[in-house]
């Protein structure tokens, strides 16, 4: 028997700022975590500025 | 976690049906939550029925139409193939203005009375041709005796043969450019080479309304269900409908906010496009389990504004587009994929739902491993502040990213 393990990857936004793949939103200062096959450079920061513009698009 | 097996013992409820369709469709052991949730018996009687809720069937449409529909409106008369019942309500004190539109082969004959004793009395009658607007103008202090709801009624039969479609349409008195929203209160007809019987609309001006029960019996050969009942806005009940060649069913009940209660005789196994289907249905609470969806390949917005929805199972083998399916379902509590595949087409946003860490657990427990990693939003649910890591893993594992 052999066994493996996987790395699980958490990102954190800053305080006010909301964490993006272009697709999906954390919460303004949540949190993302990772799914195995995902890179961290797929998400970045925004404000919560940037992402009240990005729902209003959204949902237009 | 409890399994399937032991969830059934607690659900005496079409717990075999319901086993069955599940164990069927792939779904994994499931926490007894969950399981209670997608048999949940939870429905109340609108509060502007005139009986007594009972303890039976209430997400049952023949009981709500037994249930809510006011005792002194005029009884429907049974319907025979190519005929089609209108019940409806003139309102005081203006000339009441109704429209509609048959095509069939020849001309198509209107009638409008009353129904004594089941039977339909004739007053007059109007012949048209098929394609061509009837247009029917009626006075309120010429009808009968005023209902509960402040209204008086006429019975319209239409008859002609092989009708293909019936749709409203506008009326050359009434101003308003796109107004076809005619007090007809409840349609019942057998219309077996139908193809669009177009009552509601994605115009809510052009939408029926007022109408509250439907029925279409016999067979039919729908195959575009497009937006049939958009903006129905005061339906309460479907009674029948085949819908065994309904292919597109986009907005088929969008925005009908009072309709809770829905056929599990429903056969969708021929849908592939169900985008905007239950959009703004705010009052369904639950997708029966013996819904077929597996053929469905577009679930952009299906339950979005789906406000009451509590649970969901939802194949998804099929699907191609699949843009904010559970968007603002914030009562949903259970969500279950079914199928497998290598891929999903977009994130999935169950932001604001009432998905509980449990519940969270199943769906992860019920989700494909994707090779392209897509991202869950759980931001503002219950489950965002319990999940612990090892629940969170489940997903993770399978290569989909959770967002809180």
């Amino acid at each position: 028997m052999t066994t493996g393990s996987i790395e699980l990857i958490t990102l954190h936004a800053d305080e006010g700022k909301v964490l993006t793949n272009g697709e999906a939103y954390s919460s303004p200062g949540g949190s993302v975590f990772l799914g195995v096959g995902d890179n961290p450079e797929n998400w970045r920061e925004i404000t919560e500025e940037e992402y009240a513009e990005a729902m209003a698009a959204r949902y237009d | 976690m409890a399994t399937l097996a032991d969830a059934t013992s607690l659900m005496p409820i079409r717990r075999a049906e319901l086993a069955a369709n599940l164990t069927a469709m792939g779904v994994p052991s499931l926490s007894t939550e969950t399981f209670k949730a997608l048999n949940a018996k939870v429905l109340t009687i609108p509060t502007d029925g005139t009986g007594e809720a009972e303890s039976g069937d209430l997400d049952d449409p023949a009981v709500v139409y037994r249930k809510t529909r006011p005792d002194d409106w005029l009884k429907m008369p049974e319907v025979s193939e190519n005929e089609i019942y209108l019940l409806f309500h003139l309102f005081a004190p203006t000339e009441n203005l109704i429209a509609f539109t048959v095509t069939c082969t020849g001309s198509y004959l209107v009638e409008y009375g009353t129904v004594v004793n089941g039977s339909f009395v004739v007053s007059g009658s109007e012949s048209v041709a098929s394609g061509l607007s009837y247009e029917g103008t009626f006075g309120y202090g010429d009808w009968g005796d005023e209902t509960s709801n402040a209204a008086r009624q006429v019975m319209l039969k239409i008859t002609g043969a092989d009708i293909l479609t019936f749709t409203q349409s506008l009326h050359s008195e009434r101003n308003y450019a796109v107004y076809m929203s005619w007090n007809i209160v409840e349609f019942k007809g057998n219309l077996p080479s139908c193809t669009s019987c177009a009552v509601g609309s994605q115009t809510a001006a052009s939408a029926l309304q007022l109408l509250q029960y439907f029925s279409l019996e016999g067979t039919n050969n729908i195959s575009n269900a497009t937006n049939m009942f958009a903006n129905c806005i005061g339906l309460l009940a479907i009674t029948a409908l085949y819908t065994s060649k309904v292919t597109n069913a986009t907005g088929l009940f969008r925005v009908c906010t009072k309709l809770m209660a829905l056929l599990d005789t429903f056969d969708f196994s021929n849908v592939t496009n169900a985008s905007y289907m239950f959009y703004n249905t705010s009052s369904i609470q639950r997708i029966p389990s013996s819904w077929d969806f597996s053929s469905v390949t577009n679930i952009s917005s299906m339950f979005y504004y789906c406000y009451s929805l509590i649970a969901a199972v939802l194949p998804i083998t099929n699907i191609t587009v699949a843009s904010t399916p559970f968007t603002n379902c914030q009562s949903l509590k259970n969500i279950l994929f079914t199928g497998s595949r290598t891929t999903f087409p977009a994130a999935l946003t169950l932001q604001y739902s009432s998905l509980s860490s449990e519940a969270a657990v199943d769906f992860f427990n019920s989700l494909p491993t994707i090779t392209t990693s897509r991202a869950i939003t759980l931001t503002n649910t219950p489950a965002a502040l319990t999940l612990t890591a090892e629940q969170r893993a489940v997903a993770e594992a399978k290569n989909w990213t959770i967002t809180i």
